[in-house]
């Protein structure tokens, strides 16, 4: 029970840290740097390694914090999340049916192209700037190339990580089993 | 079966969020955003200075640091010097035109309040706003004007919290306030960001005479920011033979990637 404790508060405090660590560090790197969604990378991180209850409580825990930094409407970030979140583990149960990089890979910037439409979209809702509708800007579209690299370089680095860590997934290729 | 559980399990969450939300609206949430964004100021910061001197490439202290480090230190030294003239040029003319106004401020007695930078996020229209560790607490409100370490205007309070507060960089479109070129015609207008990169002044009709270089600062009209704050330097002026107005793009004199700390002017 103690050990469970432990676990949720860790959790707690990492997603807290990451959300944090994306409002002030992040936004004060250089312009390509500060495209990296460290949030989004963890939310898709746990579904993937940890299952959808990580994932969607990384999401609220998150999204919960950026909604009280930023000035944008609340909700904005709690809500963008989750259906994030939700859409890939749709995607994630429906169409990818193992735990491989491809498939890692294919999730991350599914999840990054979803939360960047969603926040882009939201925010045309709430505060319209009075220019072009969002699809045919070029900061959109040039945001959404940087936080799909980032996200991809993301997810190498982490399987790699988890599959020389743990042994339970392959990096790249499906190896034969004995049986085969 | 299983399909039920996972639907089930996922309206909880989505219940737990709206619930976040719907708290919020009402209020309820209100001391607890409040004690949390106060309790993660400091740290925010200091990750925002850590932020800003990462040595990644990409941002503007890439190549030739020396060089850059003296421009730098040279343009300090002429924003003083300008902030300097220019505020010996307002008191002068107060002294001529206007000293029996006892209700006008020279510049210099306004009330300042320090803030600290936490966040940038990008604007909407272009370049981007600022976030500092100071608020409505702290008697901010929005329509003030933010200045930095030498007393040059770089934006406005755009939207208070109870403890941190949005600012608007002057450089960022719809960011407008009330400024004066120090020419010969004391040419008013209304001074708006423009692209995220420089200030423009837009309607200034063909009979002033504006020059390359001259001061441009807050006129102190219509609103809470107070007369002779300098905002930067005329760049460029446009003007048609056939045309009724021209228009100026303003320079400002503040690198914005630079910025830490800032005060917040209270009139």
């Amino acid at each position: 029970m103690l050990k469970k404790i432990a676990q949720i508060i860790f959790f707690i405090i990492i997603v807290s840290l990451a959300a944090l660590a994306q409002f002030s560090f992040i936004s004060a790197l250089p312009s390509f740097w500060r495209y990296l969604n460290l949030p989004l990378i963890l939310i898709i991180f746990f579904l993937f390694f940890s299952g959808e209850r990580a994932a969607f409580g990384a999401a609220l825990i998150a999204g919960f914090w950026l909604d009280i930094l930023f000035f944008n409407f609340f909700g904005l970030r709690i809500i963008t999340l989750l259906v994030t979140a939700w859409l890939a583990q749709c995607l994630f149960l429906t169409w990818l049916t193992n735990r491989s990089l491809y498939s890692f890979l294919i999730l991350i910037l599914a999840a990054t192209l979803v939360y960047n439409f969603l926040t882009a979209f939201g925010l045309f809702l709430t505060a319209p700037d009075g220019t072009c509708f969002f699809l045919i800007k070029e900061s959109f579209w040039r945001g959404l190339v940087y936080q799909g690299a980032w996200s991809a370089l993301a997810a190498l680095l982490a399987f790699n990580l988890v599959s020389v860590l743990t042994r339970r997934f392959r990096p790249v290729f499906l190896e034969k089993g004995p049986g085969l | 079966m299983i399909k039920d559980k996972k639907n089930k399990r996922l309206l909880i969450w989505a219940v737990v969020g709206g619930l976040l939300i719907f708290l919020h609206i009402l209020g309820a949430l209100r001391p607890l955003e409040d004690s949390l964004s106060a309790l993660i100021s400091p740290l925010a910061a200091r990750w925002q200075v850590r932020g800003l001197n990462s040595a990644l490439p990409g941002g503007e202290e890439e190549n030739i640091d020396d060089l850059r480090g003296r421009i730098n230190e040279l343009n300090k030294e002429l924003a003083v010097q300008l902030v300097a003239e220019s505020r010996y040029r307002e008191i002068e003319e107060e002294n001529q035109k206007l000293k029996n106004l006892l209700n006008f401020l020279d510049g210099q007695d306004y009330r300042t309040i320090g803030a600290a930078l936490i966040a940038r996020e990008e604007a909407a229209k272009g370049g981007y706003d600022l976030i500092i560790d100071r608020g409505a607490a702290d008697g901010l409100r929005t329509g003030l004007g933010v200045i930095n370490e030498e007393g040059i205007i770089i934006g406005l309070v755009k939207e208070v919290k109870k403890n941190t507060a949005e600012i608007c960089l002057i450089t960022t479109p719809d960011c407008r306030l009330a400024a004066t070129i120090q020419n010969e015609d004391r040419t008013q207008g209304i001074a708006d960001g423009d692209l995220g990169l420089t200030v423009k002044m837009e309607y200034i009709p063909q009979t002033e005479k504006i020059n390359l270089g001259d001061i441009v600062i807050s006129s102190g009209l219509g609103g809470d920011i107070p007369r002779g704050l300098v905002i930067g330097r005329v760049a460029q002026i446009r003007s048609e033979s056939n045309d009724v107005w021209q228009e100026a793009t303003i320079e400002p004199l503040v690198n914005f990637n630079d910025l830490t700390v800032v005060a917040v002017v209270i009139p």
